[in-house]
């Protein structure tokens, strides 16, 4: 008799890890603060979380195919930048948001160039770009906060339906679907995930592993330009010194979802989750502080766990108390005796 | 003599990154907030004295080492994400102690060795000297330097040849952010007033002035003294740019570039055509 299959896909079950701790979170979070159950709670969790979860399911497409991204919180803010000069050099509105997502989208070709053609490791390319690209909204908005004058649609904004359901979330559920479909079907999403599993083997396959990876650093930084035109909006200025926060708590959530450092793991949709579940934890503590310090320590406080590796206390403890080598070592040891060669001072 | 300075702390941050670097860990993120927390610290115990103000600053240095240690070597985390968000733990404690007030160093031992001068040389700059030069030297003589260069190069063979790696990579990481911590009080002897938020994003010139001076991103290459030189090579090349005419964001972005750039020359250098891959 064949078995009832209660789920159909084939993923391990930690990938769908964001799901599980979005609802842990909130239901702890409305435990400490009853008034999180409430509509406009609710709202301004929406509004708070949007860019954070938009960069963070682009991280974790950079993520998966085994990379890093730490431009993303600069792109963010050179696109929200660029949102609010060209909305102030008097073009209409559309073209404002198709400027900035150029921008940014170009930003990461750049990076993903660097990466896939001169073969630089991921991390130095977007560590270096991000310095870059923070100086370059600096320059475009002249080192001030750009203020949005005469801001058409913000009565259309400011509309809701349900209570919570803002155009923002909207927006916002479009394009995490969008992008959750394609990582999950379309024939780029599979690459990604093969060629962050062993990058050798997909190139042996004949994967376009190069192309997989510039598309990954395109579309991410595509989706930071559009966290920064929201934010942007939201706060109706264009601030070239927002990102590192938000790129911070965009990796932790994205990690906390299910998308392992290593690569080859991880599902959009919970990432997303995870990104929202840390900044509900985010409002919960501010809700409770006034400082700023207790977030930034969490956030970095959760960033440091979701780096640690594999660790197996026992045995580390085992082996510290009898001080046994790895067999390796002992025949090694056995063969040659301690210590090696370039020891010795004769 | 201005220029160099300013590269002192610079330069201390960035002989702590050889050491992690050298290592084969890549970097640590979260020198600038060590930096800043231990520069806090030095002005804070100031008025005992400019050698308890050295010590409470590597006291710091030793915490947020040991702590990097513990989940690098110890707990196998990543060294970046760890760091990264290190930075972010230091950074938000130093904040919750100090209160964000603007500290202003005392008129003591500590700002007197800021504006010595010996033989026309600012004696912080003269100080960094002496001790990146003597650590790089011991470096080259010592067990710990060769097992740190050797466990980088190749890790599982080190491990079978005896050399205690955890051991190393907690050394690394210690010794990376103790320097950061010089390099902290460094900048506490000469900065007037300390605003809190002293540059916590120093981590890419640091990283940036080690790589200028040669050490590979992938280990087992290089002495920590070649970061000093790479840092003053920066710090010439950023004072080139300012006297051109460049505005302090054109030179951001000079400089982001040209940290990608010496990456790839040095490592198209040392490799040839096929350029080694890094987990990132």
């Amino acid at each position: 008799m064949t078995r009832l299959r209660l789920f159909v896909s084939r993923r391990p079950l930690s990938d769908f890890r964001g799901y599980l701790v979005l609802l842990i979170a909130y239901v702890v979070g409305g435990a400490v603060a009853p008034a999180m159950f409430s509509t406009e709670s609710i709202r301004s969790l929406v509004t708070y979380s949007v860019p954070t979860a938009l960069v963070a399911i682009g991280e974790a497409c950079i993520l998966i195919v085994a990379e890093l991204d730490l431009s993303l919180g600069a792109i963010l803010a050179l696109s929200g930048v660029v949102f609010a000069r060209t909305l102030d050099a008097g073009a209409p509105l559309a073209i404002a948001i198709i400027v900035a997502l150029l921008v940014s989208a170009l930003c990461g070709l750049i990076n993903g160039l660097c990466v896939t053609r001169l073969g630089v490791s991921s991390f130095i390319v977007t560590l270096g770009s991000s310095f870059s690209i923070y100086g370059l909204a600096l320059a475009v908005s002249s080192g001030v906060i750009v203020s949005l004058t005469d801001f058409g649609p913000t009565e259309w904004l400011a509309n809701y339906w349900f209570g919570f359901v803002t155009p923002e979330l909207l927006i916002f559920l479009v394009l995490v679907g969008a992008v959750a479909l394609i990582v999950g079907r379309a024939r780029w999403g599979r690459a990604l995930y093969a060629a962050g599993g062993d990058r050798e083997a997909a190139i042996r396959w004949g994967l376009p592993v190069r192309r997989t990876v510039l598309k990954a650093f395109i579309l991410s930084a595509a989706l930071a330009g559009a966290a920064g035109i929201i934010l942007t909006i939201g706060l109706a200025t264009g601030d070239p010194t927002v990102g590192s926060d938000t790129l911070l708590s965009a990796i932790a959530g994205a990690v906390i979802g299910g998308v392992a450092v290593s690569g080859g793991k991880g599902r959009i949709g919970s990432a997303a989750c995870g990104a929202v579940a840390l900044m509900t934890l985010q409002i919960v503590l501010s809700e409770r502080n006034v400082a700023a310090s207790p977030e930034e320590f969490v956030t970095g406080l959760v960033v440091v766990l979701v780096g640690l590796g594999r660790f197996d206390i026992g045995g580390l403890l085992a082996r510290h108390r009898r001080g046994e080598a790895d067999p390796e070592r002992r025949d090694h040891e056995m063969a040659f005796g301690t210590g090696y060669l370039g020891d010795q001072t004769k | 003599m201005s220029v160099l300075l300013a590269v002192a702390p610079v330069a201390a941050l960035s002989t702590g990154e050889a050491f992690v670097m050298i290592r084969g860990k890549f970097c640590d993120l979260s020198v600038g907030a060590t930096a800043s927390a231990a520069a806090v610290v030095a002005v804070w115990l100031s008025p005992h004295g400019a050698v308890v103000a050295l010590l409470g600053a590597l006291a710091v240095g030793l915490a947020v080492g040991l702590v990097n240690g513990l989940a690098i070597a110890v707990l196998n985390g990543n060294a970046i994400i760890v760091t990264l968000g290190m930075a972010s733990v230091v950074s938000a404690i130093d904040l919750g102690v100090s209160g964000g007030r603007n500290l202003s160093v005392s008129n003591g031992q500590l700002s007197n060795i800021g504006s010595s001068l010996v033989a026309g040389v600012p004696l912080p700059v003269i100080i960094t000297a002496v001790v990146v030069v003597t650590a790089s030297i011991w470096f080259s003589r010592a067990q710990w330097g060769r097992h740190l260069a050797l466990a980088g190069d190749n890790e599982r063979a080190a491990q079978i040849a005896g050399v205690s790696v955890r051991r190393s990579t907690m050394l690394a990481f210690v010794l990376c952010a103790c320097f950061s911590a010089f390099g902290g009080y460094i900048l506490a002897t000469y900065v007037g007033n300390l605003n809190f938020t002293v540059e916590a994003s120093t981590a890419l010139p640091a990283i940036a002035g080690t790589v200028l001076g040669g050490i590979s991103l992938f280990g087992g290459a290089g002495l920590p003294w070649y970061a000093l030189l790479g840092a003053v090579l920066l710090g010439y090349f950023d004072n080139v740019l300012l006297v051109l005419g460049l505005s302090p964001y054109q030179e951001e972005i000079v400089e982001g570039l040209l940290v990608i750039g010496v990456v790839y020359l040095t490592e198209r250098i040392s490799f040839g055509k096929e350029t080694r891959r890094a987990t990132f």
